[in-house]
C-alpha cells in the first residue's frame, strides 16, 4: 500500500536567521523553480496526498509562497508552512490568510534569554509578534520546539505562551544530528544521565499542562522517549514506522527521499528536477528502497513529524482518521470530499476528535454570537428608523 | 423625490452590506481598456500584466448598455493603461455618453494635444481626470519619466482652453497619488494646478501591497517613513485652508487618516470598505471588486458575476480585511448608518409637498428589508420582490 499521505518540501535552504543547532542555511542546496514546485504538488495531489508542508531553511524567503500555498488550496490539499516567523508582520499574515494557509508553525525554543542564545538576539520579540499577527487574521497556529541541553528549563515557558498566543498544538522534538553538518561535536546539546530524568519530568508536566489548557502536544509515549534519546541515542521507533508508506519529503534540491533521516545518496528515491514525482513514487525502485530499510531495521529517530507513529491507533485500519480518508475517497460530491479531506487534515495533525471538538466548540459559539451581533443591531436600528419615519409621519414639522 | 431615491440606495447599499447580497449594484465600474500605456511609472506595474489584453469596443459598449439597464445612476470610469492610446476611445465614449451612463475618463495627459482635448471636451464625459505627481518637473518625471510633467500640464491648459471655448464641457481635475518623495510639494501644487485650468484637485495615497497592479508597499521606496509623514501633517494643514487648496482640493475623505495609514496604525473602525460599491474589469474582462476576479463579462455580464459564490467569498474577503487602502472607490459613507440615513432623508424631505406620501414610500422599503431579515436568510421571493422596487426606484 503506498497512499501518499503528506507531501514535504524544502523549499529553500537559504535563511534569515543562523541557529545554534541548525546548519542548513551553509548547505547552500539551491532552490526549486515555481513551476517545478507546481507540478510536484500537482502530481501529489493526483497521489491523493492530503497535506503539504512548506519547510526550510526559511520558506517565507521566497517571493513565490503565497502563490504555492493558494495552488495547494486550489488542488484541495492543506498547507502548512514553517517559519521562525522573523518576516511574519500583519501584512504577511494577512498574505497567509488570504492565500488560505492552514496551519503555520513557529519555532519558539523557550523564554527570550533561552531562544535569543539559541537563535540570535531579536528573535522572540518577532516570533511572538508572528504568532499574534497570524491569529489576528484567523490562521491557526502551532509552535515547534527542539529539546537540548539549552532549552529544557524553559520548556514550560512555551506552554504559557501557546496559551497566550491562542497557538493550538505544541510539537516538541529532540535535537538531531540531522541537522547539522557531517562531523560536528554536539555533545553540547545533549542530556546526562540527571538531566534526563528531570527532563522526563518537565515533559510529562508539560502534557499534563497541555491537556488542562486544551492545547495539544505529542502524544505522551513520544515525549516519554525524548530524554533517552538525547541522553543515549536510543529511541525511536524502528520497526513500524509508516512514514515511510505515507509521507514523500523532497529536499531544496529536488531529490525525494524516504524519509529526512535516511536521506543518503543510496536512498533517493527519484529528482523532481528531472523526473515529474508522479513517475518516481510507487514506482519499483521506492519498493525497494523501502524494503531494504525494513530489512535492515533502520535505527529509528523521533522526528516530530512523525511522532504520529507514537499514537498505534493513528494508522491502525480502524482509525477515524483511515476511515474518513476512504470516505474521502469514496464520497460523491467534491463538497463532501473536501469535507473529509479537510477533518482528515486536522486529525492527521491534532489526534484525538474529542480534544478537537473542545477546541473548536467554542470558536464557533463566538462566530455565532458574532453573527447575531451584527443582525441584533441592524434589527435594533431598523427599529430606530422605523420610529423615527413613523413620528414624522403622525406629527410631521 | 430625489432623496427618496437616494434613500433607497443608500438603504440597498447597507443591507447588501448586513446581508451579503447584492441588492445595490456598483456606483463606481472601472474599465481599464487595456494595459498598453505611454509611459512606465516606477509606482505603477499594470503595464507588466496581462499585456496583449484588449477589451474589444464593442464588448466595452455591451458592459455599457448593462450598466445603463440598471438605472442606478453608476459612474463608468474609463482607465487603463492609457485610455486615450485605443483608436476608438471616442466610440466608446460616445456610445456610454448616448445610453445615459456617466462616463468619466483617467490619463497621464501625455497624449492630449489641442486637437484631442477639443474632441474630449465636446464629448460628453462627466469628469477627465489627469495624472501629476509633483509641483516641479524633477519629482513627477522621476515618477513617469523625462518630460511627463510639461506634458500633463499642458493637457489640463489645452483642455481648459477648449473647454473655455465651447462654452462647456467635463469637469477638468487633476489626480495625484502621496509618496515619500511629493509629500513636500503637496501644498503647492493647488495654485499650480489652478493656474493651469483644473477645477478640482484630488489626493489619494499609494496603495498599501496590491502585488498583481502596481509595485508599491510599505517597505517599497515610495512608501513615507514617519519624518515624512510629520512633513504630510503640515501639508494637509496648509491645504485646508481655503487659500492654501486654492478653492479646487478636494477631500474625498478625512485627511488625517492618511497619517494613519501611512504608520500603519489605521484600524477597520475608522475606514469600512463596502464590497457593493466598486467593481474593475480588466482588459481581458475579468471582474474584480478587490482581489481576486469573480467572473468575466464575456460571460455571464456584470450582474451575472455579482451573483457568483466566486463574488461572495470575495467579498467576504474585503470584509475580513485588516488593512484598509484608503481607495476612495470602495467607500460608501452615506449608507453605513441607518439612523443617520434616516435622519438626511427626514432633513431634506421636510417642507416638500408630497413630504407624507415620500416618507410612507421609504417606510415601506425598509420594511420589506425588515422582513427579509427577520427570516435571516436570503432566499426569499421577498427579494424579488425588492429587486423589483429598487429597479422601479
Amino acid at each position: 500500500m503506498f497512499k501518499l499521505k503528506e507531501i514535504i518540501f524544502s523549499v529553500t535552504s537559504r535563511c534569515n536567521l543562523k541557529c545554534m543547532m541548525c546548519d542548513i542555511p551553509s548547505s547552500r542546496n539551491g532552490e526549486l523553480s515555481t513551476g517545478i514546485l507546481r507540478s510536484a504538488l500537482e502530481d501529489a495531489a493526483a497521489l491523493g496526498a492530503g497535506t503539504a508542508v512548506f519547510s526550510g531553511g526559511e520558506p517565507l524567503l521566497r517571493g513565490d509562497i503565497f502563490e504555492l500555498v493558494a495552488f495547494c488550496k486550489k488542488l484541495g490539499l492543506g498547507a502548512c508552512v514553517t517559519s521562525n516567523g522573523f518576516l511574519v508582520d500583519d501584512i504577511t499574515a494577512g498574505k497567509l490568510a488570504d492565500a488560505g494557509v492552514d496551519v503555520v508553525n513557529i519555532s519558539v525554543e523557550g523564554d527570550r534569554q533561552t531562544h535569543e542564545r539559541l537563535r540570535g538576539a531579536g528573535t522572540y520579540e518577532k516570533a511572538l509578534h508572528a504568532l499574534r499577527c497570524l491569529r489576528g487574521r484567523g490562521v491557526e497556529t502551532t509552535i515547534a520546539s527542539t529539546v537540548s541541553r539549552y532549552n529544557y528549563n524553559s520548556l514550560e515557558h512555551i506552554v504559557e505562551l501557546a496559551k497566550d498566543t491562542g497557538a493550538t498544538t505544541l510539537k516538541f522534538q529532540p535535537f538531531s544530528r540531522i541537522f547539522v553538518s557531517p562531523g560536528r561535536n554536539c555533545s553540547e546539546f545533549l542530556l546526562g544521565d540527571v538531566e534526563a530524568k528531570a527532563v522526563m519530568d518537565i515533559l510529562r508536566r508539560i502534557h499534563a499542562l497541555c491537556g488542562h489548557y486544551g492545547v495539544s502536544v505529542n502524544p505522551l509515549p513520544y515525549l516519554e522517549s525524548i530524554p533517552a534519546y538525547l541522553s543515549s541515542g536510543i529511541g525511536g521507533n524502528a520497526s513500524s514506522c509508516r512514514s515511510l508508506f505515507s509521507s514523500c519529503p523532497v529536499d531544496a534540491s529536488g531529490k525525494v527521499f524516504p524519509c529526512w533521516v535516511l536521506s543518503g545518496k543510496e536512498m533517493m528515491i527519484g529528482d523532481i528536477t528531472h523526473t515529474p514525482l508522479k513517475d518516481i513514487w510507487g514506482t519499483a525502485k521506492h519498493h525497494d528502497i523501502i524494503g531494504r530499510i525494513n530489512r535492515r531495521n533502520c535505527g529509528g529517530c523521533l522526528m516530530s513529524c512523525y511522532d504520529a507513529n507514537f499514537s498505534p491507533a493513528a494508522f491502525s485500519p480502524a482509525s477515524g482518521s483511515s476511515i474518513l480518508r476512504k470516505t474521502a475517497r469514496s464520497a460523491s460530491g467534491p463538497a463532501l470530499r473536501k469535507l473529509a479531506r479537510k477533518i482528515a487534515f486536522y486529525l492527521s495533525y491534532r489526534g484525538s476528535p474529542l480534544r478537537l471538538l473542545r477546541r473548536w466548540l467554542p470558536v464557533k459559539h463566538r462566530r455565532s454570537r458574532e453573527e447575531n451581533g451584527t443582525l441584533k443591531k441592524a434589527s435594533e436600528e431598523i427599529r430606530k428608523a422605523e420610529e423615527t419615519l413613523e413620528r414624522e409621519l403622525r406629527d410631521p414639522r | 423625490m430625489d432623496c427618496v431615491k437616494e434613500f433607497k440606495r443608500n438603504l440597498a447599499y447597507h443591507f447588501s452590506e448586513v446581508l451579503d447580497y447584492p441588492f445595490a449594484r456598483p456606483k463606481w465600474v472601472y474599465i481599464s481598456l487595456s494595459h498598453k500605456c505611454t509611459y512606465a511609472c516606477r509606482m505603477c506595474g499594470v503595464v507588466n500584466i496581462l499585456q496583449g489584453y484588449e477589451l474589444p469596443g464593442e464588448t466595452v459598449c455591451r458592459a455599457v448598455d448593462e450598466i445603463a439597464s440598471w438605472e442606478w445612476g453608476s459612474t463608468v470610469v474609463l482607465t487603463g493603461g492609457e485610455p486615450f492610446l485605443r483608436k476608438d476611445i471616442f466610440g466608446i465614449i460616445t456610445h456610454a455618453v448616448a445610453s445615459g451612463v456617466n462616463t468619466e475618463a483617467v490619463s497621464n495627459g501625455s497624449l492630449i494635444d489641442e486637437d484631442m482635448a477639443a474632441r474630449i471636451v465636446s464629448s460628453g464625459l462627466k469628469n477627465i481626470a489627469v495624472s501629476l505627481d509633483g509641483a516641479v518637473a524633477g519629482t513627477h518625471d522621476y515618477f513617469r519619466g523625462k518630460g511627463a510633467f510639461a506634458a500633463a500640464l499642458r493637457a489640463v491648459e489645452n483642455l481648459a482652453a477648449a473647454k473655455k471655448k465651447q462654452g462647456k464641457g467635463p469637469q477638468i481635475s487633476v489626480w495625484s497619488t502621496i509618496m515619500k518623495e511629493n509629500i513636500p510639494e503637496l501644498s503647492r501644487m493647488p495654485a499650480l494646478t489652478a493656474s493651469a485650468g483644473a477645477e478640482c484637485f484630488v489626493l489619494h495615497p499609494v496603495i498599501v501591497a496590491q502585488d498583481d497592479m502596481q509595485r508599491t508597499g510599505s517597505n517599497a521606496p515610495f512608501w513615507p517613513g514617519n519624518k515624512e509623514v510629520g512633513v504630510l501633517r503640515e501639508q494637509i494643514e496648509i491645504l485646508s485652508t481655503p487659500s492654501g487648496g486654492c478653492g479646487i482640493a478636494v477631500f474625498l475623505h478625512e485627511p488625517r487618516l492618511w497619517e494613519d495609514y501611512f504608520s500603519g496604525h489605521l484600524d477597520k473602525r475608522q475606514w469600512k470598505c463596502n464590497p457593493f460599491v466598486f467593481i474593475n474589469i480588466g482588459p481581458d474582462g475579468e471582474i474584480r471588486s478587490c482581489g481576486e476576479s469573480f467572473g468575466n463579462i464575456k460571460d455571464a455580464g456584470i450582474t451575472g458575476a455579482l451573483f457568483t459564490r466566486e463574488a461572495a467569498a470575495a467579498r467576504k474577503r474585503m470584509k475580513r480585511c485588516g488593512k484598509p487602502c484608503l481607495q476612495t472607490c470602495w467607500a460608501h459613507p452615506d449608507a453605513d448608518s441607518l439612523p443617520g440615513m434616516t435622519g438626511k432623508l427626514v432633513k431634506q424631505s421636510s417642507g416638500m409637498p408630497e413630504r407624507a406620501a415620500m416618507l410612507r414610500e421609504c417606510l415601506a422599503e425598509l420594511r420589506e428589508y425588515k422582513n427579509i431579515l427577520k427570516k435571516g436568510s436570503v432566499s426569499d421571493s421577498a427579494i424579488n420582490n425588492v429587486e423589483q422596487k429598487i429597479k422601479g426606484g
